[in-house]
């Protein structure tokens, strides 16, 4: 009952045409695949169709796997069950019965409905009492009254079924309806075939994915022969009979099936139960190998039941043209041909053969939505980056396909085609495509005309007309930012929940990018930046400054405001960026005037003590555990300050100078106190240079400033111990260049300790000329690079 | 949706590998989900004296976005595999051994070997070595090399396995596979593309990795390809792989017209074997002569260091064997000699 197609079906009906491949779905859901499109199927096919629409990477879309064999009309029975109930009995009641029980359980009820005896009454009173007891129930468990009651005293299951615990099936309680025991009969029955039909494997498990031997066939399909020749009601009628057929299916002759099929398909409404039933039909012809009959058979379930579109669909394999033109010929109607043409296109990717054919049987037919909302979506394929989305450039530069859009112009020419709506914004985008603009808007003028009160509609249009303005304007003067501006506004104000399944995000992307272009092109940079932000930009301090004045300028126009919503900065960042900048050239007044600024960035914490200078760098042994002074960004910068007047007034000027070296040291890359630089638009996590955006790294990287202050510390040298000391770090600073210019300045990342070039450091050679210093000593003992240095010299 | 299918019919059934008794044995691998000789293949086992098959048991991969692996049809016996020493090979996925810690490889061995156990249960056959079939990278090669160690503790078989012509070139920094013998896959050496070069054997580039053979630590047994398909190209691109499909397919098919020797182009969209075919597509045939066979063995028996234990001819159908002469098989293994 649960499983209408199993494993077993699959296997003989799929791997017979396609080997193994009996998964069928979709990776990571639809969201992975909304990207890369500005047509949205949606707008203009209906909901059942959705899992067939186009997908970059997977056989369906939005569906992550195929796995509601055993489930997909879980629902739709209950519903029935209900009905034929008189809706007398609590759904969830029916629900177990029919998605959970077993069938000793379920057994257990229908004798004792037959009026069977049962062990009862002793364990009555103490049903709450026994109820933490979870009662070991085995296949061959003859289930009483009360043993019903303690299956339904386990909380687990109570909170399943939702009802309380000392309750019982309201059904059990009915023992004069007779339609009850019609049910819990035919139960039996249905559960009965589960042993075949519903077969519950493990992957690992051979013999779990063999064909079920089943050995009680001939009883089993008597029974139900009788169920179906007795029945009172249509009803059960019906369902015995898929019974029956799916059993010849699995366990007899396949002709069997098709013949019982045959012989009383017309007594059955077209419902659910009859697709089924013609499912299996199906794929008894599929077993015969008569594959015209079969595909015949799956198109007119794929068409009348949407629950077994996927698997209708996925068990459509023509095998040769003989078999297809066959199918063809079995139709009774043009809207069946029509169906077969569809799932060619779709199944087998020919979507424009499907749409001529279809188009010729029947213009007004809403079987071509589907492929012409695939074809499109196929087209914007060779727009992809190779990052997910579209490349704006591939964008306006694809190649159209010409056969495509000649059929979508000549069909969006006729008034009676199916939705002229979207023949007429599909030949506007291929038209804006194709570089035609003033043709795109007249198609997008006869869409508009049609786009009925439908929102999706009605946005996509918009999207289209909004690209359109967009790729024919040349320049990004006031008058077109007027234009433009209601369309920029309303695609930023989408949200993912705002917006569903509308795809926008590639055209906002790709409007902000034009725009962010053509005002470049037109060197207003401020609202360049504004719509697509880069580092470039900021390495001209006018520009910063720049965009501080618009920032803070009042009485923006519209357009500004909007330049001004879309800018993702703050001015605080920017002072920040400055007051970095700053530093970094030595000019620490200034700084600290930016810093101030900056709100509450000059308060952010640097780690470990940035006055360090140690022989072997390592950031993480002078961040863990250092208790000394905590400085921020503006704490040190007042330090700084204070330690360049004294390096001015000539005070303990060794120091003052070494400690100095060592602060822009820190404050490089290299150093321990980088943090000083993390911020928005220079980044942060810096693992390594390559990390750092190209045109920040070198000033990032670099060790001018603490160069020139370790030489100044090395000309204020007292003694060889002092001089050794800044000879080293002076060392270090040149190894680093040497990185900066030969690695971090390529493209090749891979670098290694083995491959510097120890004599371009001239202070090593330097540094050997002090060798009766402890430092010298010290520096033999902790550095590696003067150790190779030494035995290589 | 493509390249996912293509990649899985690419790697569903190429592989291969070997191994037999000195003096040289001819053997096939058989690539099929059911296991039940045609008398074809029956008469070719017996012309050719065959002893040992190497069967395909199972595939095993893993879902996107899931970490367990899981076997992928798992073949279907007849009895007539009790006539034949078995040697299950096993086809494990590359990205099995990503991103995989040594629990789960544990757990993958133990579930492997199980299965094997079970399926040779089901016809009450032994065997006495599997032969694994996987193309590893560096990235993949310590876990692989990890899970053969494991199976091999655990089975207490002789294991085997498939062993590329890259693998062979570059086994410095690809690594020798912890077996006891490999299995030389002398095909699948080419790209798949529009190209006129065939992807199943190109002598051109067969003979830069022919030197290497001399210097490969392991004790090799050679597959050769018997087998033929062909590649459904649109827009100068392959967009799909067609399974066992030869130019006799072809002949008398007014929807198809030759254009060379081995290309084709479709007049009409239409069905054929099972694929769809659209109008203006073409189809390129692939397969190796026997000359060619000849040519294979005998640039391979100039650089083996010890000549090959077992020939595997990759793979037995009907629809392969009946391609060539009988005695085809056992001159190709004359060259080894």
């Amino acid at each position: 009952m649960r499983k209408m197609f199993t494993k077993k079906f699959w296997i003989s009906l799929i791997s017979v045409s396609l080997g193994y491949c009996i998964v069928l779905a979709c990776g990571y859901g639809p969201d992975s695949e909304f990207t890369g499109s500005n047509f949205t199927p949606e707008a203009v096919v209906g909901k059942k169709y959705s899992p067939f629409f186009y997908s970059n990477s997977y056989p369906y879309y939005g569906v992550e796997y195929d796995n509601a064999h055993g489930s997909r009309f879980n629902e739709s029975n209950v519903a029935d069950w209900n009905n034929y109930l008189n809706k007398k009995y609590p759904s969830t009641e029916l629900a177990y019965l029919l998605n959970e029980a077993s069938k000793t359980f379920t057994d257990s009820i229908a004798s004792y409905l037959n009026g069977q005896k049962l062990l009862a009454s002793k364990q009555k009173k103490t049903v709450k009492t026994i109820q933490p007891v979870k009662p070991k129930i085995t296949g061959t468990d003859i289930y009483t009254v009360d043993s019903i009651k303690i299956i339904l005293a386990d909380t687990t299951l109570s909170d399943r079924v939702k009802i309380t615990p000392t309750d019982t099936f309201k059904m059990t309680k009915d023992k004069g309806n007779s339609k009850v025991k019609n049910f819990f009969n035919y139960l039996s029955l249905a559960k009965e075939a589960e042993r075949f039909a519903n077969v519950a494997y493990s992957s690992w498990d051979y013999e779990s994915k063999k064909p079920v031997q089943y050995e009680k066939a001939i009883e089993l399909n008597n029974a139900l022969l009788s169920g179906f020749a007795n029945a009172p009601d249509k009803f059960l009628k019906q369902r015995y009979w898929f019974q029956l057929i799916r059993s010849y299916f699995f366990n007899a002759d396949a002709k069997l099936a098709i013949d019982f099929f045959e012989s009383s398909e017309n007594k059955f409404d077209r419902n659910k139960m009859y697709y089924r039933a013609l499912a299996y039909a199906a794929g008894a012809y599929y077993k015969l190998k008569n594959y015209s009959k079969a595909n015949y058979y799956y198109s007119l379930v794929y068409d009348g039941c949407d629950e077994l579109k996927i698997p209708a669909h996925y068990s459509f394999r023509p095998q040769e043209e003989d078999d297809w033109q066959a199918t063809l010929l079995l139709c009774k109607s043009k809207q069946e041909k029509i169906t077969l043409w569809q799932m060619l296109g779709v199944s087998y990717g020919d979507e424009k053969r499907s749409i001529k054919e279809i188009y010729q049987l029947d213009p007004s037919s809403d079987k071509l939505n589907l492929l012409l909302a695939r074809a499109i979506n196929k087209q914007e394929k060779e727009m992809s980056s190779d990052y997910g989305g579209i490349d704006a450039e591939k964008m306006m530069n694809i190649e159209i396909d010409k056969d495509l859009f000649t059929l979508v112009k000549d069909i969006a020419k006729n008034p009676k085609a199916n939705d002229p709506f979207m023949w007429n914004a599909a030949a506007g985008y291929l038209q804006m495509l194709s570089h035609n603009y003033k043709q795109a808007e007249l198609d997008f003028k006869t869409a508009e005309k049609n786009v009925t009160n439908d929102k999706l509609k009605q946005w996509q249009l918009r999207l289209l007309k909004a690209l359109n303005k967009l790729a024919s304007v040349k320049k990004a003067d006031e008058k077109f930012e007027k234009e433009i501006l209601a369309d920029v506004e309303w695609l930023h104000s989408f949200t993912q929940d705002k917006a569903g399944a509308f795809r926008y995000t590639d055209a906002f992307v790709f409007i902000k990018k034009s725009l962010a272009k053509k005002y470049q092109e037109q060197a207003q940079w401020v609202k360049s930046e504004c719509f697509v932000t880069g580092p470039d930009f900021y390495m001209k301090d006018k520009n910063v400054e720049a965009m501080k004045s618009f920032i803070q300028k009042k009485n923006k126009s519209p357009y500004e405001k909007l330049c001004f919503g879309l800018y993702p900065s703050k001015l605080e960042d920017l002072y920040e960026y400055q007051a970095i900048r700053l530093a970094y050239e030595d000019k620490i007044d200034a700084a600290i005037a930016m810093i101030e600024k900056a709100g509450e960035y000059g308060n952010g914490q640097l780690m470990g003590n940035p006055f360090n200078g140690h022989i072997g760098d390592c950031n993480d042994c002078d961040h863990y555990g250092y208790k000394g002074t905590q400085y921020t960004k503006l704490s040190l910068l007042k330090k700084m300050k204070e330690m360049e007047a004294n390096v001015q007034a000539g005070k303990d000027l060794y120091n003052n100078t070494l400690l100095l070296g060592n602060v822009f040291y820190n404050l490089s890359h290299y150093g321990n106190a980088r943090a000083f630089y993390e911020s928005v638009f220079l980044g942060s996590y810096h693992y390594s240079p390559n990390v750092i955006d190209s045109v920040f790294r070198h000033f990032l990287t670099s060790n001018r400033m603490a160069t020139a202050y370790y030489q100044k510390a090395l000309s204020a040298a007292a003694d060889n111990e002092q001089k050794a000391k800044c000879i080293y770090m002076l060392a270090k600073c040149e190894r680093n260049e040497w990185y900066n210019k030969n690695v971090f300045n390529t493209n090749d990342y891979y670098y290694s300790r083995d491959m510097v070039d120890l004599k371009a450091v001239s202070n090593f050679k330097m540094l050997q000329q002090y060798a009766d210093t402890k430092y010298y000593q010290e520096v033999i003992k902790e550095c590696g690079y003067f150790r190779t240095f030494i035995n290589k010299n | 949706m493509k390249s996912v299918w293509l990649f899985l019919m690419l790697t569903g059934f190429f592989f291969l590998s070997c191994k037999n008794k000195p003096g040289g044995n001819i053997s096939f691998y058989y690539w099929k989900t059911n296991f039940s000789l045609s008398a074809t293949e029956t008469k070719t086992l017996g012309d050719n004296t065959v002893k040992k098959l190497y069967v395909r048991y199972f595939d095993v991969d893993k879902e996107l976005g899931q970490s367990e692996a899981k076997p992928i049809s798992p073949i279907a016996l007849n009895d007539s595999i009790k006539n034949y020493n078995t040697i299950p090979v096993i086809y494990i996925k590359k990205r099995v051994f990503e991103n995989i810690n040594s629990n789960s490889l544990l757990t993958l061995a133990k579930n492997i070997l199980s299965l094997i156990t079970q399926i040779n249960q089901s016809k009450q056959i032994k065997n006495t070595e599997v032969q694994f079939d996987c193309d590893w990278t560096e990235s993949t090669k310590a876990t692989y090399f990890s899970f053969l160690r494991t199976y091999r503790n655990f089975s207490k078989q002789n294991i085997s396995a498939t062993i590329r012509l890259h693998q062979v070139k570059y086994y410095e920094r690809t690594g020798v596979p912890p077996v006891d013998r490999g299995a030389l896959m002398y095909y699948n050496m080419g790209e798949i593309n529009a190209g006129n070069k065939n992807s199943i054997y190109d002598k051109a580039i067969a003979a830069k990795y022919n030197p290497s053979l001399a210097h490969y630590p392991l004790p090799l047994d050679v597959a050769l390809p018997i087998f033929a398909w062909g590649q459904q190209l649109r827009d100068g691109l392959v967009v799909g792989l067609l399974n066992k499909i030869n130019a006799d397919h072809f002949t008398d098919d007014s929807n198809f017209v030759f254009i060379s020797a081995n290309r084709l182009q479709v007049k009409h969209a239409c069905f054929k074997a099972g694929y769809y075919f659209q109008e203006k597509d073409e189809v390129k045939l692939e397969a190796v002569s026997k000359d060619e066979l000849l040519d294979m063995a005998t640039e391979i028996n100039k650089y083996l260091k010890n000549p090959p234990q077992t020939i595997i001819f990759y793979d037995l159908d009907s629809i392969n064997v009946v391609r060539y002469e009988k005695d085809v098989y056992k001159e190709i293994l004359d060259q080894f000699n």
